[in-house]
């Protein structure tokens, strides 16, 4: 299982050293147009082509590893966050906090996702931070969920015990005890979270609601090019393999950590 | 049973409540109040809708009292009129919910066949090179955006190799056919869509699946079994299965939400009438009576479908059917 | 045994292995030899993982996928190492049943009582009988392991049943198709003494009923002594005494000694749980000479280098006198 770890980390590693020497890697202004180079097939000056404007692909491919990542990135802090305190206070309290919380939970599921975001973006317009904070808004529960699990079987086990006869405060109790402990399980969500955070975007993009115009995100190539689907295919191609690569290292990595955090799955 | 199901239905009140909570927060989370957005943003909103919607809205009154009202015209499933062609929302929505419906339940039923089939053979062969193949397939399909699957699958069957329709629920002609023929024109436009959403939902189902039919097979019962001289056959199919199945029904039941949101995305592509279609007109418009209408309306669907999951687990459990 | 009595069980120089890990393997039973007669009760006794499950799991190739069967087991003329397919099918439950610890886990909780006797006969009897016939056999069944309400437990699921019941119902099913050979393993540690005493006294009464050929397994020499007069006593996969043993004065080696002293006295009213000192021996790595020797009082410097073979009952150096009738 180890492996899928290293395969995974290995792929989400080169798209993020890409996505961090984006300027060295590219000859072109991911901005410039030149009309005289429109549609081109890739080539020897333009190694993923052109697109409709006559922008090279490959430097708007690389531009948009970094938006395409920082949204995946901090979307899922955001949510981590929420779901590290909704988590943390609803297993540590128990009683009606819990209730309350787990209520909030049960609720977030029933929505579908991706609805209550178009919803919210809608309504409160497309920009990168909106889109972030949207999806870390929406997509904390699976991790409120494990931390809350955690949180409580920790603190049944002696050492807690210990630390609250020694007389440490509750929140200290929390952050020094039971947050180390439950970093496994976390950080497993949070590489699934990255993953479904990207494809969310893609999808909002291809809705003409994701990261907007002049940014380029994968999506929002993707969506652009689209409609020169018939004769220019790198321009679906390409930003398609690139998030499906994230998107799978994301996700292999995650499951094989997984696998070794969680020994009941283990097969 | 009774006190189950009871106690399920009991636990639902609280979450509809929330939903509501939510639909109307959002509401008022637009800068500006969103009738005054509204009417910046959408000029063909006639004056009577805007009457309509302060009245829907109750936006004089204070904000409890209009959270009361709102709560009221759900429960009459009055949403209200759309702003674009003033037609009730109610009747927008119940006009595109057979074929979101018809999709997305084919898709679940579709779902769950292959992802039984996939994880049970794979846990009988486990770590096998065809355990290992079939996990790395579903996790493509887990992995990879389904609307830009979509659109190579598109340009594969319309474009190169002309043989599957990608547009719409039915073709032109549609009206002329036969009942038989229709039935199989519309199966044949279901086939591009479903194959789509069934390729990215069949892993969470066949992981599932496959170790719960792992661990039941470690079961003493089924050693039991072995013991009994029964044939291997009749253990892994009869014995084994039924319980691994069970938790599967729930399962099905959580993956709703998932699939009904996925919707719009692919009705948008393959021009579906449905729901999630009105949905994105909708939000692209600024159509809000219609967005509020059709979220509340897929909440209600979703928990509906967990109800439905939950009386079907009480019905196959006897340990829950027997209490 | 007899001389002129025929095995039905016979275990010659059986090892399993179970593979655990790419080079790893755990060497759960050694060169075990084991031969019981038609009409013979053996208890086979040990502490837990000392090899006594596997050693039941065994006789009838019930092992895990990782185990790996080194040795010859035949059961009632059959060879059950080379039995595939059909003929052990026709072993299991039909020549020899087997009871599990725990009852409640052995039964399948999805399915009706009536369901999993009719599975059990389905699986040895052509033509299948009807499902009248089949309650009715199936209610004579329950009767007869002392189930007075046999009809309302017939249609009852698993956890509808107290523990007892359960484990009334497992001796239903193992006996549905009259077996010669009843494998019970550990047939009472999930229950409660009260319980645990009639169940004891219901597998007497099937034995001779019937006329089985018991193989019990069980931790509790106790209830090894008064089920049965044969006594295997084994340690770190391997058969360390073997044996007509009613109680510690019959018993040779220093190990059934321990057993015999850690039961609870229960008159004293003593019940508290004891247990030997030390532990038994990682058994990835089998100590070079004797694997009780770390924890033996007899043991001396010998015990420690060479492995004790079996000698007169018993795998021991320095065994204590016995008065054994043999």
């Amino acid at each position: 299982m180890n492996k899928m770890v290293l395969i995974g980390a290995i792929m989400a590693g080169l798209l993020v050293f890409t996505a961090v020497i984006a300027p060295a890697l590219t000859k072109y202004d991911y901005r410039a147009q030149n009309l005289s180079e429109r549609l081109l097939p890739p080539g020897a000056r333009h190694i993923m082509g052109t697109d409709e404007l006559g922008r090279d692909l490959f430097s708007r491919m690389v531009y948009g590893a970094r938006v395409s990542m920082t949204v995946g990135v901090i979307a899922v802090l955001i949510s981590t966050i929420i779901g590290l305190l909704i988590g943390s206070i609803a297993g540590y309290f128990g009683g009606i906090i819990d209730s309350t919380a787990m209520r909030l939970v049960d609720v977030m599921l029933t929505i579908p996702t991706l609805f209550l975001i178009l919803m919210m973006v809608v309504f409160l317009g497309p920009s990168i931070i909106n889109i972030m904070i949207i999806i870390g808004l929406t997509s904390w529960t699976d991790i409120a969920r494990i931390i809350r699990a955690e949180v409580m079987s920790v603190k049944k086990t002696a050492y807690v015990d210990a630390a609250r006869l020694i007389g440490l405060g509750r929140a200290r109790i929390i952050i020094r005890h039971i947050l180390p402990n439950i970093m496994g399980p976390v950080f497993v969500y949070m590489t699934f979270g990255i993953s479904g955070a990207i494809l969310t975007e893609s999808g909002l993009s291809f809705l003409g609601l994701g990261v907007q115009p002049p940014y380029p995100s994968w999506g929002n190539i993707l969506t652009a090019g689209k409609d020169y689907i018939s004769t220019a295919w790198w321009l679906v191609l390409f930003p398609g393999i690139a998030i499906f690569m994230a998107v799978f290292s994301c996700n292999i990595m995650g499951e094989g950590l997984r696998d070794r955090f969680n020994p009941r799955i283990k097969d | 049973m009774k006190r189950y199901l009871i106690k399920r239905m009991i636990l639902m009140i609280p979450v509809i409540l929330g939903i509501t909570v939510i639909t109307f927060i959002i509401i008022h989370l637009t800068p500006g109040g969103f009738v005054k957005t509204n009417m910046e943003m959408n000029v063909k909103v006639s004056p009577g809708a805007m009457e309509h919607l302060k009245a829907l809205y109750g936006l004089d009154k204070p904000l409890y009292a209009q959270y009361l009202d709102w709560l009221s015209r759900l429960a009459r499933l009055d949403f209200g009129d759309s702003f674009i062609d003033n037609r009730p929302v109610i009747d927008k929505v119940l006009e595109r919910l057979p074929a979101t419906l018809l999709l997305n339940i084919t898709s679940i039923f579709v779902i769950f066949i292959l992802g039984t089939i996939i994880g049970v053979t794979g846990a009988l062969r486990r770590n096998s090179v065809y355990d290992r193949i079939m996990t790395f397939v579903t996790f493509t399909g887990y992995s990879v955006p389904a609307f830009w699957l979509a659109l190579i699958m598109m340009m594969l069957f319309a474009v190169k190799f002309p043989i599957l329709p990608v547009s719409g629920i039915s073709s032109i002609n549609y009206e002329m056919m036969g009942p038989f023929e229709k039935i199989l024109d519309v199966a044949w436009h279901m086939v591009l869509p479903v194959f789509i959403t069934a390729f990215g939902g069949l892993a969470y189902i066949s992981r599932y699946v496959k170790s719960s039919m792992v661990e039941v097979l470690s079961r003493q019962y089924i050693t039991a079994a072995y013991a009994k001289g029964m044939k291997e056959k009749e253990i892994i199919f009869k014995s084994a299965l039924k319980n691994s199945l069970m938790p599967v029904v729930t399962l099905l039941g959580l993956s709703l939400p998932g699939i009904i949101g996925g919707s719009f995305i692919f009705e948008t592509i393959f021009a579906w009438p449905g729901m999630g279609r009105l949905a994105y007109e909708a939000a692209m418009s600024f159509d809000y009576p219609v967005i509020m209408g059709t979220v509340t309306i897929a909440a209600a669907l979703t928990i509906l479908g967990n109800l439905l999951a939950d009386i079907a687990y009480a019905m196959i459990d006897p340990r829950i059917r027997y209490k | 045994m007899g001389p002129n009595q025929a095995a039905i069980i016979s275990v010659k120089g059986l090892s399993v292995d179970y593979i655990t890990g790419p080079v790893e393997k755990l060497h759960a039973l050694r060169n075990v030899n084991l031969e019981i007669a038609a009409g013979e009760s053996a208890a086979i006794v040990g502490e837990s993982g000392c090899g006594k499950t596997t050693l039941a799991y065994s006789l009838l190739k019930l092992g895990p996928k990782n185990s790996v069967l080194s040795g010859d087991i035949v059961i009632d003329g059959i060879s059950i190492g080379a039995a595939k397919g059909e003929q052990l099918r026709g072993v299991r439950g039909k020549t020899a049943a087997m009871i599990f610890q725990d009852p409640g886990e052995s039964l399948n909780p999805v399915f009706t009582v009536f369901q999993q006797i009719k599975e059990a006969v389905n699986a040895h009897m052509s033509p299948v009988p009807d499902d009248g016939a089949m309650r009715l056999l199936a209610r004579g069944m329950l009767k007869d392991a002392g189930l007075d309400d046999a009809g309302r437990v017939l249609n009852a699921y698993p956890h509808q049943l107290s523990g007892g019941q359960q484990q009334r119902v497992m001796m239903a099913i193992a006996l549905s198709c009259a077996p010669k050979i009843l494998i019970a393993d550990e047939p009472r540690t999930a229950l409660d003494v009260t319980v645990q005493a009639q169940i004891i006294k219901l597998l007497l009464s099937l034995k001779k009923e019937h006329n089985l050929t018991l193989a019990l397994i069980t931790h509790d020499l106790n209830v090894a002594v008064m089920l049965c007069k044969r006594v295997v006593v084994m340690y770190a996969g391997e058969i360390v005494e073997d044996g007509m043993i009613s109680g510690i004065a019959q018993a040779a080696h220093p190990y059934t000694h321990a057993l015999f002293d850690i039961i609870p006295d229960m008159r004293s009213g003593r019940r508290e749980f004891r247990a030997i000192p030390g532990s038994v021996p990682d058994l990835r790595y089998p100590p070079a000479g004797c694997g009780f020797e770390p924890r033996c009082p007899r043991a001396r410097e010998k015990c420690k280098r060479i492995h004790p073979e079996m000698e007169a009952g018993a795998r021991c150096f320095f065994p204590y006198e016995t008065r054994r009738i043999e």
